[in-house]
Parts: structure tokens; C-alpha cells; sequence
């Protein structure tokens, strides 16, 4: 190795990765920092005398050390590995061989497209956060790495077309650009605007404002009369309109966050992979092997169930999934298009929209009975010490999770077809896995005492997520059905359940 | 034909739950463990009901901290060792890999045993005296153990499931 880094030919990343460099020692610096900060101010060894000259030392040893992180940082590609040489105080020295690596992610924020650059980040096998990441790079550059890496595999090479969308991504407030790479699937506007409507990011925006309203009103009120304002602009009902505009305004965030974040979703397919780009701001890529997909699911909440939508996600193993949720594949499709969308980009290894079956009426009472008698403690607790009468609305707990409760036994339902197994369950929104028998890490089946008096158990099925895994649960089903599945899993039986 | 423990007739594999238990040993580890965890919990109970005596909290303190120290004792010595080790079950079958445990709620889980990634065994201090140790298991979603065998049987259940798990690199 000594040997040929002789003949080696280093080069640094693009200068702009300075600003990343030192952005990121900031970043490392900062905890400390406070922490100096704060225990000098107590201590009372504060001395505004020593702000200046401290912040200005602060400064210069943040770009120094960014100096430095990018001076020391060199690359090389030979013989298909990549070797990297990082580190001011500690030499880190990596070499990648190219078949380890499972995903050479690239992406660009603003900053990178302002400067014509992007950011390659090397994912490998072993499910470690990227191995390897080249903050700056020309698109030039990333191509020549590409080529040097995968010469005689086609399949990550195509990727690089990915270069081109964030090329064109540039104009895209101007035209919207179509790179067609083999079946490139682009969500339109109009979907986009239904995904970003009825996903949860609205709902999250929701509980920050809410969060820091409350905060907000204490310090308006030290300013000025504020209830006084908003009566005399709105009303006597004034306060509830304000408190309406503001969750509107709050879900209105959330939309157009989400817009900006999955625009132009584009979802292509190269020869093994999927590949996803999408955002407005910042455009992400994202690549997925297809030997590494674990499981697909298929989810639903009340409003698209209402207009016979479906959102489409997908489970997959290794260091490209998430770690305890699955990632989302697609955003909208009607479910008259799953058939068809899973053919081309799946190869049809899943078999969507099967006869499920439901559980048993006896499992009914096994779904209600521990929320509601949670929500009756509940709402005893609010008739006894609520005041003023509201405590009769908490007989609605009760009633809410017995509703609940139902829709959860209705959800609660499998199949199988073939080497395929369907679980769905949810509430008031759906989610439906998809999985083949051999993608099953570990099944369990668990009865409680209530359970096994009706012979009821849940089956769980633990699949592989990311570094980690997600459970996918059956509940409350026959325990004859949990031990024919289990069995199926094993593959001992040839019969289906 | 055979039965399960509901009584009901079943020829499918899978109905026969797994039978193997762990060394009887192990009550005796477990007790021991007990007895450590309850003097962490007596000497953690210790601190309020001294502060509770030397400032004359009301009475109920002292009784709760002492009462938790005796509901711990009961529970983790004398309990807990003796139903763990009989709710414990597992089995080493060609195809997977069968246990089964749990006090108030029964857990059964079967582990595919291509889906085995790698196994070991584990020695901590307290089930060295005993001369027991535990084999440990994982797959792509986690790991499993079996808590306490005989040295010996634990080194023939890890290479026995060493032997029966085939391990291939480019499938998780």
C-alpha cells in the first residue's frame, strides 16, 4: 500500500468544501464553547474585556481547522478502490474496494448548486453510516470516480444520470426538465399537492406552532395589550378566530414545507436499483438496492382512503433504509395503478390488492377491552376533579375507544399467495406489508391470559430495517392461524394455511 | 398423533412446543442475581429512609422504601428463578431454531435458522460459579439467548446451530 501511494494521485476535494469544513468544526467546537462560556460567566471570571479578542481567536481557529480538514483530505480511486486520506491530528487512511460499496449517494443543497458542485457520500455493506463522504466534488469529478469504480458494471454507472436531473434541477423554477433514463416515474403537481395536504408533516407543524404559541402569547402580552388588539380587530369571538387562523396557518407551513421537500419526486429503475430524486431547494437522491428490499408497504390514512389513494413505502435492510420505519418509495398512486407500478419497478415481486381475511368475532372483545378500561379509568378521573361540569365530555374517551377499538379489529387482517404474506392492520388509516416468506428474520406468536382463554394469540414478524428492524403485528388471531403461519414461514408444511 | 397443551389434535410440526429446559443450575444463579439486586435496591432505599428518620418525614416513607425492598427480595429470589426456569423452553430443529418463554404473557419465537447470522456464548461472573453459560444468537432483527446451560451443553448448542445455520453473504 505504502508502495503505490507513491505512484498514487491524491487530489483534494473542491475548494468550496472549506466552507463545509469549517462550518462542521464550528459545529464540533460550539458544545464546548458554551460550555467555557457558561462556566466563566458563572464563576464570575467574565470579562467583557476578553469578548473581542476571544471571539476573534474563536474565529480564526474555526478556519484553521477547516483549513486544515480540507488540506489533509485527499482521495484517490485505483484498481476500483476508493482510498481516502482524513484528519489533522488523528491520519485516517481508507480503502473502499468497489464491490463493498452498496450506494454512492449524491446530493446537492444550495450552497453546491450555487457553485456547480455535490456531495458523494459512499455507502458499504456493513450498515455503518456513509463510510465515506466527499463534501464538494465537481459533477466531473463524481463522474470520473463513477466510471474509475463500477468501469465494467453498468448498473451504478447509470446512476450518474442522476448528475444530470440536479444539473437541470437548477432551471427548475423555470421549466420543468424530463431526463428520461430508462421508466422514469415523476409525481405531478397535482399529486404533489395531494401528498403534501394529507401527509403528517402539517400535522407535526401544528403541534410546534401550538408549542410555541403559547410561549409567544406571555411575551406579546409584556409588549402590548394583546387580547385587547385581537378583541377590537375580531370580535368578542375574536380569540377563537385567531387561534382558527393560526392552525390554518400553521397546516399551510406544513404543506408548502412538504412540497418544497418532494418536488418533482422522480422514481427510475437501472438495473438493480431504485433510484429517487426529489426537492426544490435541495435536491436528494437516494438509491436502493432491489436484493436488499425487504418488504413493501403500502399505507393509507383516512382522507386518501376516502378518494382511493395510497401511499407506497418500501422496507429495506443495510445502510440506504431507515432504521425502525420504512422509506417512502413513491408518494401518491391510485390503487387501480399498484399492478402496474409494482411490474415495472418491482418486477412484479409482489402481488397487491389480495383477498384479506379478516379475525374472528371473538377477538372482538380482545380489541376493546384494555383501551376502554384505560379510557373509563380516564374518564372517571375527569368526571371526579374536572370543574365546572366539563368533566361529562371525558364519557367521550370511552365511547372513542370502543370506536377505535373497532376499526381496529376490522383493519386486522392477512393472506397468503403463493411466497407472499399480506398483513394489514391500522385504525382509521391503514397500513398493509407485503412480504415474501424468505425476508421473515424471526416470527413470534405471544398470548396473554385474557388471549389464551379464547385461543387468540399475536403473531409478530420482525423484518430488517435499516441497521435495525420494524415489527409488523397480527393481533388478536386464532392461535391455529399463528401457528399455520409460523409454520409457513419455516417452510415445513406444504399446504397453506 | 400428538397434542398440545390445550388438548387438541394437531399434526402440523410446529404444534409441538419445545421441550428442552435450561440446566436446573440456573434457579440457583437467578437467586443470586436476586440477592444483588436487592441490596442495590435496599441500599437505594436506604437514602430516603434514613433522610425520612433523621428529619422525621411522615411515616409512610420509610414503610414504602422498606416495603419495596421486601417486595423486591420476594419477587427476584424466590419467585422470579424458579418460574423463569420453567417457562423457559427451547428447541434446535434443522430448519429453525424454537423458544419459548414468558411469566404472565407466553412468548413463543422461531428463528429461521438460514437466518441466523452468527452465534456465540456468554459467560458473565455469577453463572460462571455455577458453571453455566448462555448462548447468544443473531439474525438481521435482533438477537436471542438462551440464558443458562452447562458449559458443556452450551458449547454443543452453539456449534450445533453454528453447523445448521448457512450463512450467505449477499441475501439478508
Amino acid at each position: 500500500m505504502m508502495r503505490s501511494e507513491s505512484t498514487a494521485n491524491f487530489r483534494r476535494l473542491h475548494p468550496i468544501a472549506i466552507f463545509f469544513f469549517i462550518f462542521k468544526s464550528v459545529k464540533d467546537l460550539l458544545y464546548p464553547l458554551i460550555v467555557f462560556l457558561l462556566s466563566s460567566v458563572f464563576t464570575g471570571k467574565a470579562d467583557t474585556f476578553w469578548l473581542i479578542p476571544g471571539s476573534i481567536v474563536f474565529v480564526l481557529l474555526v478556519i484553521l481547522i477547516g483549513w486544515s480538514s480540507w488540506m489533509r483530505y485527499q482521495y484517490d480511486v485505483r484498481d476500483r478502490v476508493l482510498y481516502v486520506k482524513q484528519g489533522i491530528f488523528i491520519h485516517k487512511n481508507l480503502s473502499i474496494p468497489s464491490d463493498r460499496i452498496q450506494s454512492l449517494d449524491q446530493s446537492a443543497g444550495l450552497l453546491h448548486r450555487l457553485f456547480g458542485v455535490l456531495m458523494l457520500q459512499v455507502e458499504t455493506a456493513g450498515g455503518k453510516k456513509p463510510e465515506a463522504a466527499l463534501s464538494a466534488i465537481s459533477t466531473r469529478e463524481a463522474d470520473r470516480i463513477r466510471t474509475a469504480l463500477f468501469a465494467s458494471s453498468p448498473a451504478l454507472k447509470d446512476a450518474h444520470s442522476g448528475t444530470t436531473m440536479i444539473h437541470n434541477a437548477q432551471h427548475a423554477l423555470k421549466e420543468p426538465v424530463h431526463t428520461e433514463t430508462g421508466a422514469a416515474l415523476v409525481l405531478t403537481s397535482r399529486r404533489l399537492l395531494l401528498y403534501s395536504a394529507t401527509s403528517g408533516r402539517a400535522t407535526v407543524a401544528l403541534a410546534v406552532i401550538a408549542a410555541a404559541y403559547s410561549q409567544l402569547e406571555d411575551v406579546l402580552e409584556r409588549f402590548f395589550d394583546f387580547q385587547g388588539t385581537i378583541h377590537s380587530l375580531l370580535g368578542s369571538g375574536g380569540f377563537v378566530w385567531w387561534i382558527a387562523m393560526l392552525l390554518i396557518a400553521a397546516y399551510l407551513i406544513g404543506v408548502a414545507v412538504t412540497m418544497t421537500k418532494e418536488y418533482k419526486f422522480t422514481l427510475r429503475k437501472s438495473e438493480g436499483k431504485l433510484i429517487l430524486d426529489r426537492g426544490l431547494l435541495e435536491s436528494k437522491q437516494a438509491s436502493f438496492a432491489v436484493k436488499r428490499i425487504q418488504a413493501l408497504q403500502v399505507k393509507q390514512n383516512v382522507l386518501l382512503r376516502l378518494f382511493g389513494y395510497i401511499n407506497v413505502y418500501l422496507v429495506s435492510a443495510g445502510s440506504t433504509g431507515k432504521d425502525r420505519q420504512s422509506v417512502l418509495l413513491f408518494p401518491i398512486l391510485r390503487i387501480s395503478e399498484l399492478p402496474s407500478f409494482l411490474e415495472i419497478y418491482l418486477s412484479a415481486a409482489y402481488i397487491p390488492n389480495v383477498q384479506m381475511e379478516g379475525m374472528p368475532k371473538k377477538a372482538i372483545s380482545n380489541y376493546w377491552a384494555f383501551p376502554v378500561f384505560i379510557s373509563a379509568i380516564a374518564a372517571i378521573a375527569g368526571i371526579m376533579w374536572v370543574p365546572g361540569g366539563f368533566g361529562w365530555f371525558a364519557l367521550l374517551l370511552p365511547i372513542l375507544a370502543l370506536v377505535w377499538s373497532w376499526l381496529r379489529y376490522k383493519a386486522a387482517a392477512w393472506n397468503i399467495t403463493g411466497d407472499q404474506l399480506t398483513i394489514r392492520s391500522g385504525a382509521a388509516s391503514l397500513t398493509t406489508t407485503l412480504v415474501s416468506r424468505r425476508r421473515i428474520q424471526w416470527c413470534g406468536i405471544r398470548t396473554s391470559p385474557l388471549q389464551s382463554l379464547k385461543q387468540l394469540s399475536t403473531l409478530s414478524l420482525a423484518l430488517a430495517s435499516g441497521k435495525m428492524f420494524i415489527r409488523v403485528h397480527l393481533q388478536h388471531a386464532p392461535l391455529d392461524t399463528c401457528e399455520s403461519l409460523v409454520q409457513w414461514v419455516i417452510g415445513k408444511t406444504d399446504r397453506t394455511p | 398423533m400428538k397434542f398440545n397443551s390445550n388438548g387438541r389434535e394437531c399434526s402440523l410440526i410446529i404444534r409441538n412446543e419445545p421441550a428442552r429446559k435450561l440446566d436446573h443450575n440456573a434457579i440457583r444463579a437467578w437467586k443470586v442475581s436476586g440477592i444483588l439486586e436487592t441490596a442495590v435496591t435496599a441500599v437505594l432505599m436506604a437514602v430516603p429512609f434514613l433522610l425520612a428518620f433523621r428529619f422525621g418525614w411522615p411515616a409512610w416513607v420509610e414503610a414504602v422504601s422498606f416495603l419495596l425492598v421486601i417486595f423486591t427480595s420476594v419477587v427476584s429470589i424466590i419467585l422470579i428463578p424458579r418460574l423463569r426456569w420453567e417457562r423457559f423452553r427451547y428447541e434446535i430443529g434443522e430448519e429453525e431454531i424454537d423458544l419459548q418463554h414468558g411469566l404472565l404473557i407466553r412468548r413463543r419465537t422461531l428463528i429461521p435458522m438460514i437466518k441466523v447470522q452468527h452465534v456465540d456464548t456468554k459467560q458473565g461472573p455469577i453463572l460462571r460459579r455455577f458453571g453455566l453459560a448462555a448462548v447468544t444468537f443473531s439474525t438481521a432483527a435482533g438477537s436471542f439467548e438462551i440464558p443458562a446451560l452447562t458449559e458443556y451443553t452450551a458449547d454443543r448448542v452453539r456449534s450445533q446451530i453454528a453447523r445448521l445455520a448457512r450463512i450467505s453473504d449477499d441475501e439478508i
